[in-house]
C-alpha cells in the first residue's frame, strides 16, 4: 500500500513538473506575441553585419588572446613539472593542484578560442557574402582566414605540447597523441584513484550536457518559430541529443557483459 | 564511507615518501595522498599491495568504522 502510494506521488509529482513547463512555455509564448519578440530579428541582424565589419580585428584577437594564455600556461607547467620532482609531500600536492587548475585554464582557453573565433568567422562564411564583396575585401577575408587557420594551427600545437609536457612530468603516461585511440590509450595508464577522477567527472559532464541540449533544442525550436533561423539547427542539436542518448546507454549495455576493473 | 587508515605511520617506519611508495604500488603519489588523507578507498588489490609492501596485514593499516545509522 505505502508502495502504491509512493508511485502515485511519483506521478503526481511528474505530472506537475510537465505542467509547470508546459506554463511556463505558454508565458514565454504569451510574452513573446505581447512584446512583439520578432522585431528583435533585425537587431541580430545588425549584430551580425557589426562583427563582420570587424572579423579582422576579432580574428586577430583570439589568435594574440590564444598565444597570450597558452604560452604562459606552458611555461608554468614546466617549471611546476620540474619543482615537483624536488617537492615534498605536502608542496607536491600543492603542485599538482596547480598543475591540475593550470592545465584546465589552458585546455578552456584553447577549445573555446577556437570555438569562438569559428563562431564569429561563420557570420562572413556565406557564398552570398562572399560574392557580394569588391577585388580589396576579398583580399581582407583571406587575411581573416589565414588568421583562423592560423589560429586553429596553433591551438591545435598547443595540446599536442600541453600532452607532451604532462607526459615529461609523469613519465608513465605514455599514451600517442597522434593515434586514434589517444583517450583509451591515456585511461589505460592512469591508475585507479586517476580513472574514478575521471569517471566522476565525465559522469557530471554527460548530465550538464543532457540538461544544455535539451535547453538548446527548445531555444533553437524558438528561434525559428520568431526568427525564421531555419530548422538546421533543430537537427543539430536534435542529432547530438540523440547521440548522446544512444551512446551512452550504448556503453551500458556493453558494460554489462564485460569485465569492469580487472 | 568510514574507512579510516594508518597509510602515514606505516610508511614513516620505513622511512620513504609518497613518491617511493607510489612507485612500490604501482600508482601516483597522487593516489597515496589522496588514500592517505581519507580522500579515496583504494581497491581491495591496491589495499593488498600496500599491506604486502609494509608486511603488515591489510587490518593493520585500514580499519572500517560502522555508521551509527547501521
Amino acid at each position: 500500500m505505502a508502495a502504491t502510494k509512493k508511485k502515485m506521488n511519483t506521478y503526481l509529482k511528474f505530472g506537475l513538473k510537465m505542467t509547470a513547463f508546459a506554463i511556463g512555455g505558454g508565458i514565454v509564448g504569451f510574452c513573446s506575441v505581447y512584446f512583439k519578440i520578432g522585431s528583435l530579428g533585425s537587431v541580430f541582424k545588425t549584430a551580425a553585419d557589426a562583427v563582420r565589419a570587424h572579423l579582422l580585428e576579432i580574428q586577430a584577437f583570439f589568435l594574440i588572446a590564444s598565444v597570450l594564455i597558452g604560452e604562459p600556461v606552458l611555461y608554468q607547467l614546466r617549471t611546476m613539472g620540474r619543482a615537483l620532482a624536488d617537492a615534498d609531500d605536502e608542496e607536491g600536492d600543492r603542485l599538482e593542484y596547480k598543475m591540475e587548475w593550470l592545465g584546465s585554464v589552458g585546455t578552456v582557453s584553447s577549445i573555446a578560442g577556437m570555438v569562438l573565433a569559428m563562431v564569429f568567422l561563420s557570420t562572413g562564411y556565406s557564398m552570398d557574402y562572399i560574392e557580394s564583396l569588391s577585388a580589396s575585401e576579398d583580399s581582407v577575408l583571406c587575411l581573416i582566414f589565414v588568421l583562423f587557420i592560423l589560429d586553429c594551427i596553433y591551438n591545435g600545437f598547443w595540446q599536442v605540447r600541453y600532452v607532451k609536457t604532462l607526459q615529461k612530468i609523469y613519465p608513465r603516461q605514455n599514451a600517442d597523441i597522434a593515434s586514434m585511440k589517444f583517450q583509451e590509450q591515456w585511461l589505460e595508464n592512469c591508475d585507479e584513484a586517476e580513472r574514478e577522477m575521471i569517471y566522476q567527472a565525465s559522469y557530471k559532464s554527460r548530465l550538464a550536457l543532457h540538461k544544455l541540449v535539451s535547453f538548446l533544442s527548445a531555444a533553437a525550436m524558438l528561434c525559428h518559430l520568431f526568427w525564421n533561423t531555419g530548422i538546421m539547427a533543430v537537427v543539430m542539436v536534435g542529432i547530438i541529443w540523440i547521440a548522446l542518448t544512444v551512446t551512452y546507454c550504448h556503453a551500458c549495455v556493453k558494460k554489462k557483459g564485460s569485465k569492469l576493473n580487472t | 564511507m568510514p574507512l579510516n587508515n594508518r597509510l602515514k605511520e606505516h610508511r614513516a617506519r620505513l622511512g620513504i615518501n609518497q613518491s617511493e611508495l607510489g612507485k612500490r604500488s604501482g600508482v601516483s603519489r597522487q593516489t597515496i595522498s589522496l588514500i592517505e588523507r581519507g580522500d579515496y578507498s583504494p581497491s581491495i588489490t591496491l589495499a593488498l599491495k600496500l599491506a604486502k609492501i609494509f608486511e603488515v596485514a591489510v587490518e593493520d593499516i585500514f580499519s572500517y568504522e560502522e555508521d551509527e545509522e547501521n
